[in-house]
């Protein structure tokens, strides 16, 4: 399961990437309605879609392991339209969504500031905007983006993130592009021409990192199937994690969801083992407006007006879409 | 890069009738580019309520296409379980 989303008249579509697939559901019975697209290298085929966009009565999916990314129209009956291959010049950007105009939007690395290449890194990326041909590149903005710790492994060298270290945060809602990495409660909100509108800020106190959260987060990230069936693996990874600086702080948040009516989401940062995670949610304007709870194990996908869709992971490691009503009480 | 002008307006949220909130906002302007800065939200009862059990479960992981039989088993299952 790659990706989800509600189509107008209510039916989930479900990105599949195991079968190559787009699959769509009743909303009320959770029975399978109709599903198109399947594994190969032809027209409507994929090799292993990632996201999906529905733009008034077409699917945009894009699946990055086709034509260095290719974008596949279809009609919502499931009809083969066009697709397009994104091939930008330079370094192979893949978008990450598509904005309201039918313009893509992307993020490309812009560089690492640290002592050395390896050790510890933090990241600062551009983000940009193209069509669906990859003709012409605009630049939104270039912000802080995550950190991570390398280590230089045989000819390469591995990388992998810190203990509560930041990761970048993207979102859009018609023509804005909100733009963070929880270093702090800031969301910084630009237009699509690269205009920085507001930076969003919520006075919230700092959460200091103790040694005993480290240790939870590294047994978290060893408790699943993989390590447990692999031990050296996970006494390898053990290891790398023990020796690897955690951040000093915790991130201000982890997570960042426009909704439907562009009110902006964005989750305080929920450590793994948190069985529910609060959000904070704010006006366009970035007005906060109330915090909302939410089920820990949901990671949210998309807010309506009316319901949160995301996914979970049962005890067996299969992942699964949940949808949840919002009562709003006035 | 040191602001070029500053405009401080301090404009408290307006209450909601139902839940009066402590919190307030302040906007100024820097260069152009509005500084949006909401203190320390108040907890209060909350607007929007997400119910804890899904409404709908979806299992989408298997090829066949008849695995919605599954997510009839999970429906109405209890959300929020730890995920540790």
């Amino acid at each position: 399961m790659r990706d989800a989303t509600r189509l107008a008249g209510g039916e989930i579509l479900v990105v599949n990437s195991g079968t190559a697939e787009v699959r769509i559901y009743d909303d009320a019975t959770g029975e399978l309605v109709r599903s198109f697209g399947r594994s190969g290298s032809g027209p409507g085929e994929f090799q292993g879609p990632d996201w999906v966009a529905v733009r008034g009565d077409t699917v945009f999916v894009f699946d990055p392991f086709q034509d260095n990314g290719r974008l596949s129209a279809f009609d919502t009956p499931g009809r083969f339209i066009s697709s397009s291959r994104i091939a930008l010049d330079g370094p192979v950007v893949f978008p990450d969504d598509m904005l309201d105009d039918g313009m893509l939007i992307g993020t490309r690395s812009e560089g690492s500031i640290g002592p050395g290449e390896v050790g510890y890194v933090k990241y600062t990326r551009a983000t940009i905007r193209f069509p669906r041909d990859g003709t012409r590149v605009d630049t939104i903005a270039v912000t802080a983006s995550g950190e991570s710790f390398r280590e230089r492994m045989g000819n390469g060298i591995a990388q992998w993130g810190i203990p509560f270290g930041t990761a970048p945060q993207l979102a859009h809602h018609g023509d804005r592009i909100l733009l963070g990495n929880g270093d702090g409660f800031i969301v910084d909100v630009f237009d699509v021409d690269g205009r920085h509108l507001r930076s969003i800020r919520i006075d919230q106190p700092e959460t200091r990192v103790t040694d005993a959260m480290v240790s939870r987060w590294i047994e978290h990230q060893l408790s699943n199937p993989f390590y447990e069936q692999n031990p050296d693996a996970a006494a390898r990874t053990r290891r790398r994690l023990e020796a690897t600086p955690a951040a000093a702080t915790q991130p201000a948040y982890d997570r960042l969801i426009a909704d439907d009516a562009g009110r902006v989401w964005v989750r305080v940062y929920a450590r793994p083992w948190d069985s529910t995670s609060t959000w904070n949610v704010l006006d366009a304007d970035g007005r906060w407006l109330e915090q909302v709870r939410l089920p820990g194990d949901l990671d949210v996908v998309e807010i309506g007006a009316d319901y949160v869709l995301g996914t979970a992971t049962d005890d067996l490691g299969v992942e699964y879409v949940r949808l949840h009503r919002i009562e709003t009480r006035r | 890069m040191r602001p070029s002008m500053t405009l401080l307006l301090v404009i408290p949220l307006a209450a909601c009738a139902a839940d009066a909130r402590d919190a307030a906002y302040t906007v100024a302007d820097s260069a152009g580019v509005a500084i949006v800065v909401n203190t320390a939200p108040a907890l209060a009862e909350p607007v929007t309520v997400v119910d804890t059990v899904p409404s709908l479960v979806i299992g989408t992981m298997t090829d066949d296409p008849s695995s919605c039989t599954g997510c009839a088993m999970r429906r109405g299952s209890p959300a929020g379980r730890s995920s540790s």
